[in-house]
């Protein structure tokens, strides 16, 4: 007589491994997105956003539009307004200071008379890059992600400015936002404005932002 | 014929799966327990986000709904159990009408004033409300405006009701404001206000930055209808 009433001690290990197995994989795959998530807490949030708007107003209303229409100039679709970074020097053996280094400042030459605005808020908010962008981003999207670095020809000192302006958190930023290819604006925006803010707390972190621009 | 033993498990095989599962229960145990307390922190920030996002949020309409003109000098109020940091902010709704401010809002006010209230050296025996940090900063209703009191939500007390607190502790909430800065800088507001919690540090703000008179610059003649 067979014995046909139940499984074995050694099916039944098949079986929980294979059910622990499955687990295991669902687990590994699920927990870098906790990591995502805490990431994306300092992507669009509302201080970073309505930085944007301010920045955004002051390029569009208190200049002549050319930050805009001198936008082919940059492969990738992008074209950068201002860039800056901090470091920090050695003051005495004890003492370190913080000196901020503009690697990229446009504000004059698009604002003219009015630089003044932009640059007094660029100062107080601690904004670390201003870049325009087409509304559709999915061209500048490719660049980043082929991981070159962003065609400034104006920059110098290209190094600090891939190492400490467009940064690997830059980067999965701009990959984390859609490509806004499928429909065009509905308020008919053309431009986009990204902002990079420098936030020298007790937890030091960079915040991202982007808005689209009607001209 | 022989009979077979179908009938159940054997006490070793009992003995392995209980083995078997004691193990998974407890390599799991750790698991369990990081998600529970993760669960709890994102609770708290969930709070303290939404705290932050409206109060945010309400200030910078203001900014852009009325135009932001100007701001009166920082004031620092510091009591024995408190600290109050002041700030005025002027909008261009009727300033450049020369018309002078008033409280009424709504007909011919120009003006909110942002109150931001630490509490400090709380003794061991003030009452749970007294203890929460808050924000006042004007609503308007009709024509009128009036105070409104923003408290810190409540996530939890750092000491139970009735637990012996010595002597030279504090008596503080979970969350608070740690750092409180109102200032006008190069003719920007920047209105930054760090949220602590011992669990997030004071990694979230109420981080307000707005130029001033962006729309119409000041002129002297202004100044005298704005009311210190």
């Amino acid at each position: 007589m067979k014995n046909e009433k139940g499984f074995v001690l050694a099916e039944t290990l098949v079986v929980a491994v294979a059910v622990m197995t499955i687990f295991s994989l669902l687990y590994a795959n699920y927990y870098p997105l906790i990591g995502e998530y805490e990431k994306r807490e300092v992507y669009d949030n509302i201080d970073s956003k309505y930085i944007a708007h301010w920045v955004r107003k002051i390029l569009v209303e208190k200049s002549t539009n050319q930050a805009f229409t001198t936008m082919n100039s940059c492969e990738g679709n992008c074209h950068v307004v201002y860039a800056s970074f901090y470091e920090d020097k050695k003051k005495n053996e004890n003492e370190i200071i913080r000196e901020k280094k503009v690697l990229l400042d446009k504000t004059d030459g698009l604002l003219g008379d009015n630089a003044s605005y932009l640059q007094n808020y660029i100062d107080a908010t601690n904004i670390k890059a201003i870049l325009i962008t087409n509304y559709n981003i999915e061209s500048f999207k490719a660049y980043v992600k082929e991981n070159k670095e962003i065609s400034v020809t104006d920059i110098t000192d290209k190094e600090n400015f891939n190492e400490k302006v467009i940064t690997r958190g830059f980067r999965d930023y701009i990959e984390y936002l859609p490509k806004y290819n499928k429909t065009p604006s509905q308020n008919g925006a053309s431009y986009r404005v990204i902002v990079i803010i420098d936030h020298n707390t007790s937890k030091e972190y960079d915040s991202y932002a982007t808005i689209e621009v009607k001209i | 014929m022989k009979k077979l033993n179908n009938k159940g498990m054997t006490s070793i095989e009992i003995l392995i799966s209980f083995i078997i599962v004691t193990a998974i229960t407890i390599s799991l145990f750790d698991t369990v327990t990081n998600y529970k307390t993760k669960q709890q922190i994102e609770s708290y920030k969930n709070i303290i986000t939404e705290y932050k996002n409206s109060l945010t949020k309400i200030i910078n309409d203001d900014i852009i709904k009325y135009k932001l003109a100007m701001v009166s000098e920082p004031k620092q109020l510091v009591d024995t159990d408190k600290i109050t940091y002041k700030m005025t902010l002027y909008f261009e709704k009727n300033l450049l009408n020369k018309t002078t401010c008033s409280t009424n809002y709504g007909t011919n006010g120009c003006h909110k004033t942002i109150e931001v209230v630490k509490h400090i050296n709380l003794p061991p025996d003030v009452t749970e409300n007294e203890k929460v940090d808050y924000i006042i900063y004007p609503e308007v209703v009709g024509t009128t405006m009036r105070k409104q009191t923003y408290t810190l939500p409540d996530i939890g007390a750092g000491y139970e009701e009735g637990e012996k607190v010595e002597s030279d502790e504090f008596m503080v909430k979970d969350i608070r404001y740690s750092s409180i800065s109102l200032k006008n800088h190069g003719d920007n507001l920047i209105i930054d206000i760090a949220i602590y919690h011992h669990e997030l540090s004071d990694y979230y703000h109420i981080y307000i930055a707005a130029p001033l008179a962006y729309y119409n610059p000041l002129t002297p003649e202004v100044l005298p209808f704005i009311e210190n």
